[in-house]
């Protein structure tokens, strides 16, 4: 779309620039889905994407399909790394040694994808808090290793509806009335929806990579620390549409199932890694995000 | 040869009025599979209606998988002409009759969809079935491991006879939808917008902490399971004279909500036949089938044991996904059986099964600890009798010693659970 277009679709008034928003997929070895993802980021409707493309020196068949894309987007980064840092160790190599056009942050996990009106709908309610927002965080389907849907939704650690917080109406335009619910800063616990769900201010990433130190274990993913960050700054807005598709790799018992409310998919060993990487993340001498700012 | 243009193809449903063939690049997000798994045994005259009912499904993305269990009357040639060459049908023929859930094990090993439908061949879908079901699936408040739907009760000729089956009914708090709206759901393009409000108001979604004597699902064919989840709960007892005589929905229903809950859609949408001869021209593995199937003949003893045998088989597992809570809750629950089946001997009988059982719970659990929790929650006198009868003459000490006080734990359990019921009131 083009930007009058986009303004009318998403109802949006000309007193506001648009942000330029920056996605960064962060890919290891996911050959497998990383067409479908990287589509995705081409086929936003929103018309200033800046689309970055980090590979984690992956050994399988990637970084030919990346350099396919590029081909295809000439204005995509492609950014190699020369050893697999892990998924916040690429994240963290990649802002101390590059510069992000984006004022906006969608981060993508090349297992997962985005719908074509994604970004759109993120940028949406940033601009409905006038740039004030840190974090928003939108509903998305759960889908199976072909890509068959297998549930219209994924499971928090917590019911929202129950906890009474507003729920606010962003402007409509012509996508139909949309709802999102805000969070207050001082609530604790598991609020998002996974990896490729949020969107987050740049200002805030900023500080937050500043923050961390510099040797980041391999297994430390990005959403268990950049979600509960962005939100003490400055609470969360959860999106009620579903605008992205996360996916589970196969539906049989031995592997990763999908997400039920009343049942845990995960095997013990993965909550005991992310009880470490909390533990790090506390201990790691990360001053607390009003404490980076002035 | 057929071309197709991008762009011309039908979109299968919308998301947020987005037709799913703009959602992703072409074929990367689809509708789920829908395996449908019949089992057949002497019932030539039947079995066509049902892979018709099948064949005629308005949902896009079907399979069917027809396992013929040894029958001898015109049953092959009946599947082989309705069958036909659809392209999406496979037919296996068993060597012998492995019984209503022995030949749906048997499907299973052929079947690729995520959401699984075991039809009984005298039985018949609607055209909506599995459309209505997966739309509940993918709508739904909270996701579930099985939506059952009501049942039209038909005769011999297929003539409608009564408009519901028998069951237990729970009713959905005034005010709540368990369908989420619209707007936020993949909607199938099958259901209109006047069904979806209608599956709205049908589509209760069923607390898995709900006791397990109620029986608030249909039969047989009415139901639509999430492939892993019959995985995670499969038999486990390898004596074929029980395993022929288990049920799919007597079996699956019942673990199934355990672990994952379940929803009841109160719209009729497959047949349920009543016909004059089925209780004596079927054998035993079929009977629960086709008498009513009500809670008392789904409540038979053989089929309790083996829903608490895989719990006990998993609990490691399964104590972890649902938390210990309703993991020993479900349990026992189940090992008040005697009470619910009317087996004659009641509690020897529940005693002497638990004894059987122990070896592994308290492996998993370490002995106490395993002692500790049933003892809140089952009489003490069937505990005490199946720890003695584990252990035989040698009951060690401080298992001895525990046992003096089952009687007070339960009482203190039952102490709390009424002092939380009041103070939630």
């Amino acid at each position: 779309m083009n930007e009058a277009e986009w303004r009318s679709t998403y109802g949006i008034g000309g007193g506001l620039e648009l942000p330029l928003v920056s996605i960064i997929a962060i890919n290891w070895n996911y050959e497998r889905y990383l067409a479908t993802a990287l589509a995705s980021t081409g086929a936003q409707d929103y018309p200033r994407v800046e689309i970055i493309v980090i590979d984690n020196h992956s050994n399988d068949g990637s970084v030919a399909l990346i350099e396919d894309f590029v081909a295809r987007h000439p204005a995509t980064r492609f950014i190699p790394m020369p050893t697999n840092l892990g998924q916040l160790g690429a994240a963290h190599r990649f802002f101390s040694t590059h510069a992000v056009g984006g004022e906006l942050i969608a981060f993508l996990d090349t297992d997962d994808f985005l719908f074509p009106n994604f970004v759109s709908h993120h940028v949406r309610a940033h601009a409905a808090f006038g740039g004030k927002l840190a974090l928003s965080s939108s509903a998305t389907v759960q889908v199976g290793p072909t890509g068959a849907l297998i549930a219209g939704g994924i499971p928090h650690d917590r019911f929202i509806e129950m906890d009474g917080w507003p729920r606010i109406s962003l402007p409509p335009g012509s996508t139909g009335q949309s709802a999102a619910i805000q969070v207050p800063a001082e609530a604790t616990g598991w609020l998002w929806n996974p990896g490729t769900s949020n969107m987050i201010r740049r200002s805030t990433v900023d500080a937050l990579m500043a923050a961390l130190p510099q040797d980041i274990p391999r297994d430390h993913c990005l959403d268990n620390v950049a979600l509960p960050f962005a939100h003490e700054e400055g609470g969360s807005l959860l999106l009620e549409a579903p605008l992205s598709a996360y996916r589970t790799h196969g539906y049989n018992a031995s592997s990763s199932m999908p997400r039920l409310q009343h049942f845990n998919p995960h095997r013990p060993a993965h909550i005991a890694a992310s009880q470490t990487q909390g533990a790090w993340f506390r201990s790691s001498r990360i001053p607390k995000a009003s404490q980076t700012r002035p | 040869m057929t071309i197709h243009i991008a762009g011309d193809e039908p979109a299968h449903f919308t998301l947020g009025g987005i037709p799913s063939t703009r959602l992703a690049a072409a074929g990367e997000i689809q509708l789920p599979l829908v395996s449908f798994i019949v089992r057949n045994w002497n019932y030539g005259r039947f079995v066509g209606s049902a892979i018709d009912s099948i064949k005629t499904q308005d949902y896009p993305r079907i399979e069917a998988i027809v396992v013929d269990n040894a029958s001898t009357d015109e049953s092959r040639d009946v599947i082989q002409r309705h069958v036909g060459d659809a392209p999406n049908f496979t037919v296996i023929h068993a060597d012998s009759n492995l019984g209503a859930l022995g030949g749906a094990l048997q499907g299973l090993q052929e079947a690729r969809g995520e959401f699984i439908v075991f039809v009984d061949s005298d039985d018949t879908l609607l055209t909506n079935f599995a459309s209505v079901h997966v739309q509940a699936h993918l709508a739904g408040r909270l996701n579930i491991a099985f939506t059952s739907s009501a049942a039209l009760e038909s005769s011999g000729a297929g003539v409608l006879v009564n408009g519901h089956r028998k069951r237990s009914v729970i009713a959905r708090p005034d005010g709540r939808l368990d369908l989420r709206p619209a707007g936020f759901v993949p909607r199938l393009a099958t259901i209109r917008d006047d069904t979806y409000q209608t599956l709205q108001n049908a589509t209760t979604i069923l607390d898995p902490r709900l006791s397990l004597w109620l029986w608030p699902w249909s039969p047989g064919t009415a139901n639509m399971y999430r492939r892993f989840m019959l995985d995670l709960v499969a038999p486990v007892c390898d004596d074929p004279a029980t395993s022929k005589r288990l049920s799919t929905d007597g079996h699956y229903n019942r673990l199934c909500h355990v672990l994952g809950g379940s929803a009841f859609i109160d719209m009729p949408l497959s047949t349920y036949r009543i016909h004059g001869d089925n209780a004596h021209a079927s054998e035993p593995s079929l009977h629960a089938m086709l008498t009513d199937g009500g809670p008392a003949t789904r409540s038979d003893t053989l089929r309790i044991k083996e829903i608490i045998r895989v719990l006990v088989a998993h609990a490691d597992d399964f104590s972890w996904r649902i938390g210990a809570d309703r993991y020993w809750e479900a349990l026992a629950m189940l090992l008040d059986y005697s009470r619910h089946t009317g087996s004659a001997n009641g509690a020897t009988d529940v005693s002497d099964f638990l004894a059987t059982q122990l070896p592994r719970l308290n492996a998993t659990f370490g002995e106490k600890r395993a002692l500790r929790q049933l003892a809140k929650r089952v009489p003490s006198a069937t505990l005490t009798a199946a720890f003695n009868r584990h252990h035989g003459e040698n009951v060690p000490p401080e298992i001895r010693w525990e046992l003096r006080f089952v009687r007070l734990r339960r009482l203190k359990a039952q102490i709390k659970r009424r002092f939380r019921k009041w103070r939630g009131r």
